[in-house]
């Protein structure tokens, strides 16, 4: 009897202690509370800063907790906040058909529309008819679909609105070229599986970079979830194989997987001799780049999904910003200098949002008649740590853009 | 006849990395074997070895740990956050701490439940994820790199032998090890004499939580960060020390079981390395290192049963 | 008497497990999982996980576990994959004959070698999973869209209760079922009786990955691709749908292949209802374990298990 008790006792505590935290998070993630409720219901007696209905969006996501998807997550989430929407993330996402039991979830979970950062175009037809049947808009997150009979398919639905990108491509052979700048011959790569359409496209670009300035690729690590220590061990790898190695190229360095590289070469005294070049931005970016361990730098590309946001969030106001499905295409910020990361995170991520309260509620109609679809895309080209500096103020005298 | 024994018990333990090296140096001379890519292998095996003397206690007695890897995550990435107040001391004492929290946690969820120790462990693992996410908003942690000296040559080498130390003394000259090799060898027997095998399971737990707190600071100092892993893949962390407890075990007629367990991890680390020394794809060393498993254990319990057929008939 | 209202309790346990967490979250999501819409997608991702659950209750019944299966079902999808874009047709067949050889050659390590099932299919998850990537291209491979008919309703429900009946059935009441009971009740008195102990561990590990093949097939035709991670933790999905369902991890005479299908059934709900309930992504996973791990001490029998490992 005693020993039911206990037990009752310790599944009952792990249950609250779980629950608690996740309550705790669920207001910092926009989620559904009872508090949340009681402070949209004091809210509405501003009326016209909201939308007149609360719509829910779903973002299928790997994660919300590492550098980029975090970031992204708190960019929405006070998108939402502002202009009255809910978010709901589903992160179960470790294989093609989990992707679409996610999203099958989400539709479940009641949500108007759908961001999707998809694995790869094979999915895609399916989301589409999902999404057809149940009603429900979707647009795509950081990803464009490059197979032509699935985009022939997705493009054909009323229910896809279009999506938002990034040259992979290009930002892959711009690294590769830094890389060729520097002198580098020999580089190693540590990317993700094959099939998963960014790493595929940014390990084109580099290809391409190899190809044209005659570098090699001399080895290559290809894991979705390596860990500092496996990506410390990797890298020693290469170092113990292949000494003539003057170049490690990170095609995905969030989650610290770039530390784990930094960590690897400082252990070895190889900070400055073996040149980085890494796409994802982490923290501390400006200590890493005034000590020479980071050699070249990618990233800023979590605004992403702001746009995708928007071009649902104007459809379902009943103010869509275009009849058609729109591509919006989004540059990444390169960093080059320790003053750029610093002011990166002064004006871009971190404690601030590279849109304020005001340029986020201009981006929607139904506050802001004037808005196009032309404007967004505009404000998207536009992106850049110079930008947002003219924007938001601030002392910044010597930084350089993309 | 003695000193016949005593050759054959150093020379088999020693074959299987020496073999699995050969192998390598042989195709590979110019990239593999080198000093330094053997000081590198030998500092990559201490962390899992680690983790295989924490496991090993429980693999004797049968009961499995899936919840390993997730509680080396979470006890590190408190760790390496409270080292940002208390530095190198907070690292190592926090993680330890938690850890082992956590393996008595788990040790005691299986005490008071009563069920498989798979299916406790798998669950603590889900609630352990879950937990390293939710800590802090599940942000990344990075230690400073004034601390992290004891992930690289000698202090992952002292570390490391000192935790075989500890490893060796507890399970061959403390009580404790004594009942869990009792309990091992046979439950029943072990309870008729006595033993509280359910207070050694949960004990094992416990101990285990300790190897475990070590090896999380070694990781977190090896690697300089820590972030929390989520979607059961931290279950793929305890997989190699698995497999060198396995090894260590069929080795343990030979030799000491701990310093099989290193030989193991040591024998596994080498085919990774030797594999991409040869250019091959990483894809393979997945390969290689499972056909590796499934031969050494095919040819180890197939030659004990040889042996055994053999004696049997000379009877 | 007593005795006998304590075993009914146990049996009855992953009914009310079911029907606890079905009326807590059309509660919680304010009528949206009972919806006709919402059962359908329920069903959609309780499909393979049934399939594989009552294909592995073989396997669970003699004793043994299968830490391979999730890796069968990736290798499975694809080669299928392959296979249909020459002959859509034959991409089933593929599938489940490639996962039948892929289990008996699981079987013949564990009988002919006798390496520990743990061991061998721990040991062949890393082997299959590394094959698949170097299979897949290191990518996925597409289907042809003539095959995405098959991602249909009617089609996997029918399925579903005719592969149920035939497990039932030859679990119940033919020799393999009881043999597989028998072994897993003790070994050595089955040894004894008579039971062919090494064909029926070949046959569990053969049906089980043949069935990882259907679920494959089935994976790659939702899916659009068969991709290097198709079929991630598979089998702790496995393990933790059955165990839910009250299938004891021991086997024995007290396997039942509804605990396959309760327990299915519990851990898809409890996924969807999850996300219904707008529950924070991070917790999610925390109370999926805590629910199992309540769900097993409610159904584990304690009193008949004289070594609990």
């Amino acid at each position: 009897m005693k020993k039911r008790i206990i037990a009752l006792l310790t599944s009952m505590t792990l249950v609250l202690s779980t629950v608690l935290m996740g309550c705790g998070s669920q207001e910092n993630t926009g989620g559904t509370t009872e508090q949340q409720t009681e402070e949209t219901s004091s809210e509405t007696a501003q009326a016209s800063d909201k939308l007149p209905e609360k719509f829910k969006i779903g973002v299928v996501i790997w994660s919300t907790t590492d550098d980029l998807g975090g970031a992204s997550a708190r960019l929405l989430n006070y998108a939402s906040d502002i202009i009255g929407c809910e978010m709901v993330y589903n992160t179960n996402i470790s294989s093609p058909e989990s992707q679409i039991t996610a999203t099958e979830n989400l539709i479940a979970a009641g949500c108007n529309a759908i961001a999707i950062c998809n694995y790869s175009d094979d999915i895609l037809p399916k989301i589409t008819s999902l999404c057809e049947e149940n009603e429900v808009y979707f647009t795509l997150i950081w990803r464009s679909i490059s197979d032509p009979e699935v985009k022939e398919i997705v493009e054909a639905s009323p229910y896809y609105l279009g999506n938002t990108c990034e040259s992979e491509e290009e930002t892959g052979y711009m690294m590769g070229e830094s890389f060729h700048n520097m002198g580098c011959k020999n580089i190693a790569v540590i990317t993700m599986e094959k099939g998963d359409a960014t790493a595929d496209a940014r390990d084109a670009g580099f290809d391409r970079a190899c190809e044209e300035f005659g570098m090699n690729r001399i080895s290559e690590v290809r894991n979705n979830t390596l860990t500092a220590e496996e990506t410390t061990k990797a890298v020693e790898n290469f170092l113990a194989s292949f000494p003539e190695m003057d170049g490690i190229f990170v095609t995905g360095g969030s989650n610290t997987i770039l530390e784990g590289v930094i960590q690897a070469l400082a252990l070895h005294n190889k900070t400055g001799e073996v040149k980085v070049a890494c796409i994802d931005f982490i923290s501390d970016l400006d200590k890493y780049i005034e000590e020479g361990a980071i050699d070249a730098i990618s990233g800023g590309h979590f605004v992403d999904p702001l746009f995708s946001y928007m071009l649902m969030v104007n459809k379902l106001a009943g103010t869509p910003l275009s009849d058609n499905c729109e591509q919006i295409d989004l540059n990444f910020i390169n960093l080059q200098s320790p003053e750029d990361a610093r002011n990166y995170y002064k004006y871009c991520e971190g404690d601030s949002y590279p849109y304020n309260e005001e340029e986020i509620r201009s981006m929607v109609k139904y506050f802001n008649p004037d808005m196009t679809i032309d404007q967004l895309k505009e404000i998207a080209a536009a992106y850049s740590i110079d930008d947002v500096v003219s924007r938001h103020g601030g002392d910044s005298a010597d930084t350089t853009n993309n | 006849m003695k000193q016949k024994i005593k050759w054959k018990n150093m020379i088999i333990p020693i074959a299987m990395p020496v073999i699995v090296f050969l192998v390598f140096f042989i195709c590979q001379p110019e990239r593999f074997g080198t000093p330094a890519g053997i000081m590198i292998m030998l500092q990559q095996s201490v962390i899992n070895s680690i983790i295989g003397f924490g496991l090993s206690l429980n693999l004797v007695i049968d009961t499995w740990d899936f919840s390993a890897g997730a509680q080396l995550v979470l006890a590190g990435l408190v760790g390496a956050y409270y080292s940002q107040y208390y530095g190198l001391a907070g690292l190592i004492v926090v993680t330890v701490l938690v850890a082992t929290l956590l393996g008595a946690l788990t040790g005691l969820v299986y005490f008071v439940f009563k069920i498989p120790s798979i299916i406790v462990t798998i669950g603590m693992m889900l609630v352990y994820e879950s937990l390293g996410s939710l800590y802090h908003g599940g942000a990344n942690v990075t230690i400073d790199m004034g601390i992290s000296f004891l992930g690289r040559s000698p202090g992952i080498f002292i570390v490391g032998i000192l935790t075989y130390i500890l490893a060796y003394v507890i399970y061959h000259h403390t009580k404790f090890g004594y009942n869990v090799r009792a309990v091992g060898n046979g439950e029943a027997t072990a309870k008729s004499i006595g033993i509280n095998s359910l207070k050694i399971r949960f004990l094992c737990f416990v101990v285990g939580g300790i190897f475990v707190g070590i090896a999380s600071f070694l990781q977190v100092s090896y690697g300089g960060a820590i972030a929390p892993k989520t979607g059961m893949n931290t279950m793929s962390m305890v997989f190699p020390p698995f497999m060198g407890v396995f090894i260590g075990q069929y080795l343990e007629r030979y030799c000491d079981i701990m310093l099989g367990i290193f030989l193991g991890v040591f024998s596994m680390t080498m085919i990774n390395t030797g594999l991409i020394a040869m250019g091959l794809p990483g894809t393979l060393q997945q390969v290689v290192t499972g056909c590796f498993m499934l031969i050494f254990m095919a040819i180890s319990i197939n030659r004990e049963q040889a042996v055994l057929k053999s004696r049997k008939a000379a009877a | 008497m007593k005795i006998k209202e304590k075993i009914k309790i146990r049996e009855i346990v992953p009914f009310l497990s079911l029907i606890a967490v079905i009326v807590f979250f059309e509660i919680v999501t304010n009528g949206t999982l009972l919806t006709l819409k919402n059962m359908k997608l329920i069903f959609n991702q309780a499909f393979v996980l049934i399939i594989g659950s009552v294909a592995c209750s073989f396997i669970v019944a003699q004793g043994d576990v299968d830490f391979s299966m999730g890796s069968m079902v990736g290798i499975t999808a694809v080669c299928a994959a392959w296979v249909s874009q020459v002959a859509g047709g034959l991409a089933l067949p593929a599938a489940m004959i490639l996962g039948a050889v892929l289990g008996i050659i699981n079987g013949i390590l564990f009988v002919k070698f006798k390496i520990p099932s743990f061991v061998v299919t721990l040991s062949t998850l890393m082997v299959l999973r590394g094959l698949t990537i170097f299979i897949a291209g290191g990518g996925s491979v597409s289907v042809p869209f003539s095959l995405y008919k098959y991602d249909s309703f009617p089609l996997k429900l029918i399925l579903c209760i005719v592969v149920i009946l035939a497990a039932t059935f030859c679990f119940n009441y033919t020799k393999l079922g009881k043999w597989s009971k028998a072994i897993g009740s003790g070994i050595t008195a089955a040894h004894q009786s008579g039971v062919p102990i090494g064909k029926m561990r070949l046959f569990g590990y053969g049906l089980s990955a043949a069935m990882c093949g259907l679920c494959g097939f089935f994976n790659m035709v939702r899916a659009g691709s068969a991709a290097t991670n198709t079929g991630n933790f598979f089998e702790t999905d496995i393990l933790i749908a059955l165990v839910l369902g009250g299938m004891p991890l021991s086997g024995g005479s007290t396997s039942k292949i509804r605990c396959a299908v309760i327990g299915s059934l519990t851990l898809a709900i409890l996924i969807n209802g999850m996300v219904c309930w707008n529950l924070n992504e991070k917790v999610q996973q925390g109370i999926k374990g805590i629910i199992f791990l309540i769900a097993v001490w409610l159904t584990f029998d304690k009193k008949n298990t004289s070594l609990i490992k």
